[in-house]
């Protein structure tokens, strides 16, 4: 097992602990960095936690992770036309990514699904190219099907040195087996916890972005709205370029809060709460790309210059380059000053930049219900009070990090004109369910 | 007429074997498809059991793995749920110590473990609930399938404790418990995670690609489809068969859609193919049997045109034979010996034309030219041609004629009708040595008898005697030349006149009544 030293150099006013270099280059990165590394004294203070994974780069396309992926694609009656020609095409495409490293299989689905391709090595790609091209138009949604033969075929190749995905394409509401986003959410989780992620397309203004997103949200794979075919290819290659760059897989952060600091809440990821102690876990970590959570913690009262161990950080993966399970761990603890410039100068922007955006997309999820409800108004409000939120924050952080806030906060502005007067809400609401998604699980597309 | 009939008897002949064949055959598929819809009834329950099994097979093999596994996990909050981390079909675990108390999930819940704790209220009310749940036998059923199993597979490492399933109706949807009860007699249970599940059942059964004839409906608890399968298209149909899966999943099934199974369409087929394959070869046949037919009918045209002619252009030269010979016999009245020669000429000539005359007849149809004809005169003058044969052979002929008016006929049709009545009698009626001849007017119509003393007609021969070419096969016959067709042409010359001829009793011997109705003169 490998070790890693924990360097502790002192930035001194920061009075933070940086994860040490690893010894070897092909490790992730993790850092545990708070927003305000120090706090005045003298009273409860909050305060945001943000630990950061971020993955190594690959050496060229040689060494990448094998891959093992179900493309599930609807051939139902609305997928007529454009659409279904546009996936094939798409499908096609992506294929031509892979190699005879990687295993796939093409299923297809209306009221009933077809297994087009079973789980192959990609050595035929003409076959499997013929086999898409088979696919016809007709009859209903059988969503949760598509997807449980999916699984079922990566399975069959079921292999932790493998990236395993499904990859699922839909542009209508699921009318054949199970439907409903809470079900639809739990499959995910289930098979997330097994190593399947599963990546939703959402083609079109037909589709429940509700389910799409919860599938691949507890499955940990990526979610995108694409409103027009043409799209397809382009989406499928970014998805395609995250799968073949996946360097670890089953990250398991565990943060273990110290000395009396008291989890509030967490912004971003689904995790578990119990006690004082945060876990969460990620399928997959890609090349070259940060993933995070952040946590939002009450420290206790201290005195000046006193300093307290905040949080303990484990990380444990499975690195995709020596196939090893490897283990990160870092410590974060927190200063009391009474002096206000010192604290100021102590905050880290990125990290405060990260949460503002978190916090402001938990204040959007919250507008999205609100209008659901039909309370346009008030989810108006809640949005404008966010891009103030925001703004405010903005004008804290200042800088380059300060700019990047303040075209957010207008995004969100867009967004709540948005919630009232949108003429296609409809549309509207894919497009803001897909931002949120990717903001929260820090997509990178 | 005559090839109408020929076709339609053909025709009889194709159509009568097909629908009969036809008609079996039906008979046949209509008996076969109720034994084919039994059959596929079975084989239709045959299949979703089948189905069930499968199913089944899953749960037993989750419980046995459970049942396995669980008694080495250690009873801390913490571990357990570690293991929730990992167990991918399991939403919920719980520990109940060996009072039924709720030791897991208790202290520091996460949300998720609350909202367990409130929906399972009941079974920490009263743990009895878990293990008494729903149907009691096929619980233990299922434990001893698995025990069995076990024995099998892990013979030294026993099953320790008990398990079982428990069903629990939880708003719309019902929800699966897995319990196991160590012998130290605390109790761990999971609630099986339902998306799952059917996602496992899903993957387990087969896809469309390749079922064409049926399709088949996986149905939970609630009723709604989980899965389904096969090409068929179904529009709002009944399910041919529906089948309750067995317990856990008690209150799920499964329909079948679709009568693919039996073969019936495939024997209806095969009838139709029979049934064509026979009319192609019967129709064939007829086809064949009607050409050679048509063939022969022409043929034998041919050879009566041929003799009609030939018959005709005897006609010439005979008639200057006796024309010639009768003007000798004027001319020779002092050399009797000569006379008689000459009147053999004659009598011979005048047999022969009788005999082209009815060839003629019978070849052709003659036109009828009536005429006002004295009746009596005609009989006497014809008899008298007949005299010398009649001579010859010892026939005395006694006339009886009382026709006292002109007759309205053509005297040629009636010379030649009598003529052969005249000439049978000569041939065949000799030994009678007599022969009655009666004319008169009866009933509005012409009658004359010819009658013979002779051996007679038999009564079986009665209807045979007026058919072309048939003669009577016996002594009576032999060694008389006859062309058969006298009595055929008689008939039809009588008819021609809007008569009869018919065969009356006698005996001995027989007699022939020409009855020909009188046309009023207008």
């Amino acid at each position: 097992m490998r070790t890693n030293y924990l360097n502790k150099l002192f930035l001194a006013a920061a009075g933070l602990l940086i994860a040490a270099a690893p010894l070897q280059a092909k490790q992730i990165d993790l850092r545990a960095e708070l927003g305000t590394p120090v706090i005045e004294a003298g009273a409860k203070r909050t305060a945001f936690l943000k630990v950061s994974l971020t993955g190594f780069e690959l050496q060229g396309g040689r060494d990448r992770t094998p891959a093992n992926i179900a493309i599930v694609l609807d051939q139902s009656g609305s997928m007529r036309g454009e659409k279904l020609q546009r996936a094939k095409e798409a499908a096609i495409m992506a294929l031509d990514l892979l190699d005879e490293r990687d295993i796939v299989s093409v299923i297809s689905y209306d009221t009933t699904v077809r297994v087009l391709v079973p789980a192959t090595r990609v050595s035929n790609k003409s076959a499997i190219r013929s086999a898409i091209r088979q696919m016809r138009a007709d009859g209903s949604t059988a969503l949760f099907a598509g997807v449980s033969k999916g699984a079922r075929e990566v399975r069959k190749f079921m292999d932790r040195e493998r990236v395993n995905r499904v990859i699922l394409l839909s542009d209508g509401q699921a009318n054949v087996g199970p439907k409903s986003p809470t079900e639809l959410g739990e499959l995910g989780m289930s098979l997330g916890k097994e190593g399947i992620s599963v990546t939703t397309i959402g083609l079109g203004a037909g589709y429940n972005e509700d389910l799409m997103a919860n599938l691949a949200g507890y499955s940990d794979g990526n979610h995108a709205f694409v409103d027009n075919a043409e799209d397809l290819a382009r989406i499928f290659r970014y998805e395609f370029g995250d799968v073949l760059s996946v360097v670890a897989q089953d990250l398991i952060i565990r943060i273990e809060l110290l000395d009396g600091v008291r989890p509030l809440r967490l912004l971003g990821r689904e995790s578990e709460i119990i006690g004082s102690t945060v876990t969460t876990r990620l399928n997959q970590l890609y090349s070259d790309q940060e993933k995070y959570v952040i946590l939002e913690v009450e420290v206790p009262e201290g005195l000046e210059g006193e300093q307290r161990q905040l949080a303990d950080v484990r990380v444990s993966y499975r690195n995709m380059a020596n196939q090893q399970s490897e283990k990160l761990d870092d410590r974060v603890s927190i200063a009391y000053s009474a002096s206000q410039q010192e604290v100021a100068q102590a905050r880290a922007p990125s990290v405060l930049s990260t949460a503002t955006q978190q916090v402001a997309n938990e204040a959007s999820k919250k507008a999205l219900e609100l209008r659901d409800q039909g309370r346009k108004e008030e989810a108006r409000k809640v949005l404008k009070e966010s891009a103030s939120y925001v703004r405010q924050q903005a004008d804290l952080i200042g800088g380059d990090e300060g700019v990047s806030l303040e075209s957010f906060s207008d995004e969100v502005e867009q967004e709540a004109e948005a919630v009232v007067e949108s003429k296609d809400w409809n549309r509207a609401r894919k497009a803001i369910k897909a931002k949120q998604y990717k903001l929260e699980k820090q997509q990178t597309y | 007429m005559k090839k109408r009939r020929i076709a339609l008897l053909l025709m009889l002949l194709v159509l009568l074997p097909l629908g009969l064949l036809g008609w079996q055959g039906l008979q046949l598929l209509s008996s076969s498809d109720t034994m084919q819809q039994v059959r596929s009834q079975q084989l239709v329950e045959a299949r979703l059991k089948n189905v069930d099994t499968t199913l089944q097979a899953y749960l037993q093999e989750l419980a046995l793995d459970w049942s396995g596994r669980l008694p080495s996990w250690p009873l801390t909050a913490e571990s357990l749920r570690d293991q929730l981390r990992r167990e991918l079909r399991v939403k919920q675990i719980f520990w109940l110590d060996s009072e039924g108390r709720r030791q897991f999930p208790r202290d520091g819940m996460s949300q998720a473990e609350q909202r367990f704790v409130e929906r399972m209220q009941m079974i920490w009310d009263d743990p009895q609930l878990l293990y008494s749940a729903d149907d009691n036998d096929r619980q233990q059923e299922v434990v001893s399938y698995a025990s069995k199993l076990v024995t099998r597979s892990q013979a030294d490492q026993a099953i320790q404790g008990r398990h079982g399933w428990s069903v629990w109706h939880w708003g719309a949807g019902s929800r699966l418990l897995f319990w196991w009860q160590a012998p130290e007699g605390y109790t761990l249970g999971l609630e099986v995670d339902t998306a799952r599940l059917k996602s496992d059942l899903i993957s387990l059964l087969p896809d469309t690609s390749g079922v064409t004839g049926h399709s088949i409906h996986l149905k939970d608890a609630a009723g709604q489809i989980i899965y389904q399968w096969g090409g068929l298209k179904i529009t709002n149909q009944q399910p041919t068969g529906s089948y309750q899966l067995s317990y856990p999943l008690t209150n799920w099934s499964l329909d079948y859609f679709g009568n693919d199974l039996g073969s019936a369409d495939t024997a209806a087929f095969g009838l139709m193919i029979l049934l064509v394959s026979m009319a192609l070869v019967l129709i064939g046949v007829a086809i064949f049997l009607y050409r050679e037919h048509t063939r022969e009918m022409r043929l034998a045209a041919q050879r009566v045109a041929f003799v009609g002619q030939v018959s005709h252009e005897l006609k010439t030269p005979l008639t200057n034979i006796r024309m010639y010979a009768e003007m000798l016999e004027e001319q020779l009245e002092e050399e009797p010996q000569q006379q008689r020669y000459l009147q053999v000429i004659s009598s011979e000539s005048q047999r022969l034309s009788r005999l082209i005359g009815n060839v003629l007849n019978f070849s052709r149809e003659p036109k009828i030219h009536r005429c006002p004809v004295e009746i009596d005169q005609l009989i006497q003058s014809i008899v008298a041609n007949f005299q010398l044969g009649f001579q010859a052979k010892g026939i005395t002929a006694k006339l009886d004629l009382q026709v006292d008016q002109p007759v309205e006929t053509d005297p040629d049709q009636l010379e030649q009708i009598l003529n052969n009545l005249l000439s049978n009698v000569e041939k065949y009626a000799a030994e009678g040595k007599a022969v009655d001849i009666r004319s008169r007017i009866a009933e509005g119509q012409l009658q004359v008898q010819v009658r013979d003393y002779g051996a007679g007609i038999p009564a079986a021969e009665h209807q045979q005697i007026f058919k072309p070419f048939y003669r009577i096969n016996d002594r009576l016959t032999e060694g008389v030349s006859g062309t058969g067709i006298g009595l055929t042409i008689a008939r039809q010359q009588v008819r021609r006149l809007g008569g009869e001829l018919v065969l009356k009793n006698a005996d001995p011997g027989a007699c022939f009544e020409l009855q020909i109705p009188l046309v009023s003169q207008s």
